[in-house]
């Protein structure tokens, strides 16, 4: 051991000035200190992606109210309002957490240009999916007052649902949506279609006219427990009213990389397509790997993220998408343009569905906000949901026309909404919609 | 024709194509923990390093594939010599024990993980090495891609490289005594600093080899690494010995029971059976196993 004791000695001598120790130091500090501040997602009220400082009057904000309403006192102006937001803010899932950031961000910074309160936004971490950082996310949120929470990964895989019930707190969902499992929970309610399910019908009745041989169809999908299973018996039910069968269901961990075992196993009973219930990167990493596996069967995904794309490459060229997604190419309604056009100019990058998601759901929460001072009542978890029970329609970024904002309505019943949805190609990573279609039936064909 | 019938060898393509892959990663890290007796978890940064160092290397700078993927692997090594010169030995001199050295490699993990984040930021940091040209082949029903095969290559390449370097070569003959008896070889005048140095380049190079290769097949993210290194660890604790060969066969092996795991399960099991096998192993070995296996393994490798 006596080369080690004088390793010091000798390391100091030939190799290390104090100097150079301290550099050394600072270097280490500074990769701690990093790592803390990504791990905790930042301070309250501050993104955690390092977000740039808002621009005032880098967008014509004038006619926001005349869209979503008035501001003022009597809409909140002059409060502070805490509003709690989980998201995958590490992990495979990463990409999510900072688009919706960006998105959040985004709606606080043009709700308080637009005479509304001052939402002090406190970000939490649910580690892309993992169930027990949701729910300590959510129980310190509580825990710390906060009345209202934006979630993702459907109440982070519903592990959000047990801390707010009883604490009454309002939770919306734009990331995961309801899913079929989570619907009807109280005080729980989602901004989206429900995923894949609302799909379904539209993209079979698709592959019908598309692929008319197409009988053989299996699923790849992320292992989510209890709540594959009426997705699956859902999935069984449209394909069977569309003469279609369910070859093979497989089911793979989320953030999956190597998709070598699941690619084997379907490709054993030989399907003419294959739907995935992937989402993060995994869609990426398994057209990757798919287009080399010697299948010839069209692979329809759960959403297409320019983050996958990526990853994949080339081999998203043969991929298909079916979801609630936001079309930036022709702007669904003005503030859709307004919203695209803000968010290019503060990100430098373009927005994506679940930016305008979580930018919509501020000012969801807004107009309960502004229903619930209305009534000069405290703005509380339980009063915010009756005010949404009241009237569960909202302005929106989704639907309209060229010349009025789009409305979307919650199910009071289901607590979900059916969003207008779309099927997608891809070329070169950039999306192309050849659909449109709601959750009973295909609308339009485009191509 | 029968579904298990077809399955098999697929199944077995792909577990020899992983298995490859899992025992040169197990060689490298049981090397640095035979001869060095630190448990490098770190292990994790250096391949996820290497993988993010060839995409940029090849994509931001414009370096040819091949050159990027010798400078990445250059890189991964001199990462596994700095963390064992600037981490580990200054914390054995004081004292810090395998526990110490461990919790530092854990933190040392996390810290370069969340500055990788904070490096390539965009997005989730995923990045995609492209360029290697990649052809899917289909032989007796069996497809394989022009990647896998250069990568089973190169992972037996290495091995029988580096097995031949440890037998046949003064240097790995040095290495040798120092696994085996670091007092003696102190007495003896070798000097166990640089041979620490050494295993820590040759095991963070072969690492670095299939992180370069993993940006290639999958993508580079920031945590790569640590997935990998706990099949590492599996297959260095499972070798029976630390011949090259031997610990290879393991990974093999492993990579053998992992994918045909895939006739029965579906594939999110495929890590519960990784280390269920390491549980089974731990938990019903028998001595005569053990030697009976070892008889085994030295007809083979002899």
């Amino acid at each position: 051991m006596n080369d080690e004791k004088g390793y010091w000695d000798r390391f100091f001598e030939r190799r290390l000035s104090r100097r150079h120790l301290m550099r050394l130091g600072a270097l280490v500090a500074a990769g701690l200190a990093a790592g803390a501040y990504l791990a905790c997602g930042g301070e309250e009220g501050t993104p955690a992606t390092g977000t740039p400082a808002p621009r005032a009057g880098a967008v014509d904000l004038s006619k926001l109210n005349e869209w979503v309403g008035p501001g003022g006192p009597q809409a909140g102006q002059g409060q502070t309002i805490k509003l709690g937001v989980i998201l995958a803010l590490t992990g495979p899932g990463s990409y999510y957490g900072q688009i919706m950031t960006k998105g959040t961000d985004l709606g606080v910074e043009h709700v308080r240009a637009a005479g509304g309160p001052n939402f002090q936004v406190i970000y939490k971490d649910h580690k892309s999916g993992d169930v027990t950082a949701g729910a300590t996310a959510a129980r310190e949120l509580v825990n710390d007052g906060v009345q209202i929470i934006l979630s993702s990964y459907g109440a982070v895989l519903g592990s959000i649902l047990p801390v707010i019930q009883p604490a009454k707190v309002l939770a919306l969902d734009g990331g995961g949506g309801t899913s079929q499992i989570w619907k009807r929970q109280d005080y729980f309610w989602g901004t989206r279609a429900v995923i894949p399910d609302d799909t379904f019908n539209g993209v079979a009745q698709y592959i019908r006219r598309k692929l008319p041989n197409a009988r053989r169809i299996a699923s790849v999908g992320w292992d989510v427990g209890p709540a594959n299973d009426p997705v699956i018996a859902y999935l069984k039910q449209v394909l069977a009213a569309n003469n279609m069968e369910l070859v093979a269901e497989e089911r793979v961990q989320i953030g999956a990389t190597d998709y070598s075992t699941t690619l084997a196993r379907v490709r054993g009973t030989n399907p003419d397509v294959i739907l995935t219930g992937l989402w993060g990167l995994d869609p990426g990493y398994f057209m990757k790997q798919y287009v080399t596996s010697g299948m010839r069967a069209q692979v329809v995904g759960a959403e297409f993220t320019p983050d996958a794309c990526q990853v994949a490459g080339a081999a998203y060229d043969q991929y298909w998408f079916a979801f609630d997604y936001f079309d930036l190419e022709k702007p669904f309604n003005p503030w859709s343009k307004l919203f695209i056009d803000a968010f290019r100019q503060k990100y430098n990058q373009d927005p994506d569905f679940y930016a305008a998601n979580f930018y919509e759901k501020v000012f969801i929460v807004w107009e309960l906000v502004r229903r619930v001072l209305s009534r000069n009542q405290p703005i509380t978890g339980e009063n915010l949901q009756n005010a949404l029970k009241q009237n569960p329609t909202f302005k929106s970024l989704y639907g309209g026309d060229a010349n009025n904002v789009g409305t979307i309505t919650f199910d009071l019943e289901e607590h979900d909404v059916d969003k207008l949805q779309v099927i997608g190609k891809v070329s070169g990573c950039k999306p192309r919609v050849v659909a449109k279609m709601n959750r009973e039936r295909l609308l339009e064909v485009l191509d | 024709m029968d579904f298990r019938g077809e399955l098999f060898p697929q199944l077995f393509t792909n577990g020899v194509i992983n298995g490859s892959w899992y025992g040169v990663l197990g060689l490298g890290f049981a090397l640095i923990l035979t001869v060095t007796g630190r448990f490098h978890l770190a292990y994790a940064v250096t391949y996820t390093l290497a993988a993010y160092v060839a995409v940029a290397l090849s994509q931001d700078v414009g370096i040819p594939l091949g050159i990027a993927f010798f400078l990445a692997v250059v890189v991964a090594s001199l990462s596994g010599v700095m963390t064992e010169g600037v981490v580990y030995r200054p914390l054995a001199a004081g004292g810090g024990g395998l526990l110490g050295i461990f919790i530092a490699s854990l933190g040392l993990t996390i810290v370069a993980e969340n500055l990788i984040r904070l490096t390539w930021g965009a997005g989730s940091a995923s990045r995609s090495l492209v360029g290697f040209p990649l052809r899917p082949f289909t032989v007796l029903g069996v497809t394989f891609t022009s990647l896998d095969m250069a990568a089973v290559f190169t992972a037996w390449f290495l091995v029988l490289a580096l097995a031949f370097f440890l037998s046949y070569t003064p240097w790995g003959r040095i290495v040798n005594a120092v696994r085996v008896n670091p007092e003696m070889a102190r007495v003896v005048g070798i000097n166990t600093e640089r041979v620490h140095w050494l295993v820590f380049a040759i095991g963070s190079a072969l690492a670095g080899v299939f992180a370069v290769y993993a940006a290639m097949r999958f993508a580079a993210v920031p945590d790569m690494g640590l997935q990998q290194t706990l099949i590492a660890f599996v297959v260095a604790f499972m070798a029976l010995g630390t011949r090259p060969v031997s610990v290879a066969l393991t990974g093999l092996a492993l990579g053998l029971v992992e994918s045909l795991s895939g006739l029965f399960l579906s594939a999110q099991w495929a890590p519960v059976v990784v280390f269920g096998v390491l549980f089974v192993y731990l938990a019903l070995r028998p001595v005569q196993l053990r030697l009976a296996l070892r008889q085994v393994q030295r007809l083979v490798t002899a």
